[in-house]
């Protein structure tokens, strides 16, 4: 009969695989990093130049700060913890779930206004004059978003008709804008130079009109832990790398 | 553009473990549901089904605090293996069963059902003992419950998202399956990797169910011409 063999030939293949699964993770346990989505881009550069360097292999795990926040207090294998703001890094510290000497904000973000196919850099008080919708990282959940609102409340006659379209976090608002749905809106620097977007087609918001954009890092408590994950840190805050950073989309830090 | 082979390899894995667990877990239990005259039974069966009724992050959540291992069944799990449930394999296995439960008891227990006392009454008087009547009577002509209880599994398990991100930690190899690493792609903005990645699993899945539909109408046919 067809059907048994069908069967029995998956369940044969399924079974072999599951195995040599098991087989393969027996090796050198690589560094394991957890990464901001926002933030994801410049880390998996990095990690290649630390790889490179010192021959530590290294794997990154990619979420919003908030799951992975919530993923590292239950229990999650993670050596370093590249966040993007400093709120739950510090909340890891006061959980006693990472070291309070690791904390540093590695990397500050900038804010722009990013509206497609527009002629020359979008100026943010006609832009809000202009346009009815504007989308920004949801405030309560991102900290670009957080900004972005900050940003609005600068001119509350202007943007107080404004739909504000809210999104998940920074990359979701990019999205958003990228398919068209929303005609622009708050993204971050790094976004837009990653992406190739045109220079005329968004304009940097002054950092003095919004709280710094900060995103710290902490490494996790454990006597599992890598001991590389203080090494990373190191490189992660040297010269050579803030350089790298500001070229980015990033401000340099200092440390 | 970069496409996770490893990825559709894993979620593979995952859909068909999940299957030959769940189709084995629910037998038993679609059969309690279907023949147990108990006032309670309606109990259990909503208790099934609920299930379909939480926002997948939200059961994703609730998991990753059972699976955390300093409580309750996490922490038994890892007295006795010494492997933490979240953010492995065996976890994302887990959790795929109980989520799943309802796609794999509903069918089985429906086709249960509709076997009918009357034949099982037959095979009793014609000598057959409790075992060979289910075996050689209910089974086959359950086949067709079964047949949509393993797609609609295998199926849900691979489009999975919610729980799987919450308490897999998105790890390479490990739990990172296809649509976490879709999700991963976009979040990035690797639209090129997203699009090629949806697109093969959108290929892979139409491929799958056109192979168990076609195997379905040959078996409907056998069973219509006198089986």
């Amino acid at each position: 009969m067809r059907l048994r063999w069908v069967i029995g030939m998956a369940l044969l293949g399924l079974s072999l695989s599951i195995v040599t699964r098991h087989a393969h993770s027996s090796s050198e346990r690589p560094l394991i990093i957890a990464v901001a989505a926002n933030f994801a881009e410049p880390a998996e550069q990095l990690v290649a130049s630390f790889t490179e360097k010192t021959g530590v292999p290294v794997r990154l795990v990619i979420g919003s700060t908030g799951l992975l926040y919530a993923q590292i207090t239950q229990g999650a294998p993670i050596d370093l913890f590249l966040a993007a703001d400093i709120d739950r890094p510090r909340a890891l510290i006061a959980k006693n779930l990472a070291t309070e000497q690791s904390f540093a904000v590695y990397a500050r973000g900038r804010l722009v206004l990013w509206v497609p196919g527009i002629p020359g850099p979008p100026i943010p008080a006609d832009f809000m004059t202009a346009f009815e919708s504007v989308a920004l990282a949801n405030p309560l959940l991102a900290p670009y978003g957080r900004a972005a609102s900050e940003v609005l409340a600068r001119f509350p006659k202007k943007s107080e008709h404004l739909r504000l379209v809210r999104g998940q976090n920074i990359s979701a608002t990019y999205t958003q804008i990228a398919s068209g749905a929303v005609p622009g809106g708050f993204v971050a620097l790094g976004q837009v130079l990653a992406q190739g977007v045109p220079r005329v087609e968004y304009a940097m918001i002054p950092q003095e009109w919004h709280e710094p954009i900060e995103q710290a890092l902490v490494l996790i408590k454990g006597e599992e832990r890598h001991p590389a994950g203080q090494e990373f840190r190191h490189f992660l805050l040297s010269e050579n790398v803030s350089v790298m950073l500001k070229s980015l989309g990033y401000l340099a830090v200092g440390g | 553009m970069n496409i996770d082979w490893q990825a559709f390899l894993l979620t593979t894995q995952l859909a068909g473990l999940t299957v030959v667990i769940l189709l084995l877990v629910a037998t038993p239990l679609a059969w309690w549901l279907a023949h147990s005259r108990r006032a309670w039974v309606g109990w259990v069966e909503a208790l099934v089904a609920l299930p379909l009724v939480l926002p997948p992050t939200v059961m994703g959540f609730y998991l990753l605090l059972l699976f955390a291992p300093d409580s309750g069944p996490g922490a038994w799990w890892f007295s006795l293996t010494g492997e933490p449930l979240n953010f492995s394999f065996t976890g994302l296995v887990i959790a795929s069963a109980i989520y799943s439960l309802p796609f794999a008891t509903q069918p089985i227990q429906g086709a249960f059902s509709s076997v009918g006392e009357g034949v099982l009454e037959a095979g009793a008087t014609l000598g057959a003992s409790p075992l060979d009547r289910f075996f050689r009577l209910a089974l086959p002509l359950s086949r067709r419950g079964y047949l949509t209880a393993a797609v609609l599994v295998f199926a849900h398990t691979l489009g999975e998202f919610g729980v799987v991100l919450m308490i897999g930690g998105n790890i390479p190899g490990e739990t990172r399956v296809v649509s976490v690493a879709l999700y991963e792609a976009v979040e990035t903005l690797n639209y090129g990797s997203a699009h090629t990645m949806a697109a093969i699993l959108m290929g892979f899945s139409f491929v799958v169910l056109l192979t168990v539909y076609g195997l379905n109408r040959r078996f409907a046919f056998r069973l219509g011409s006198g089986a």
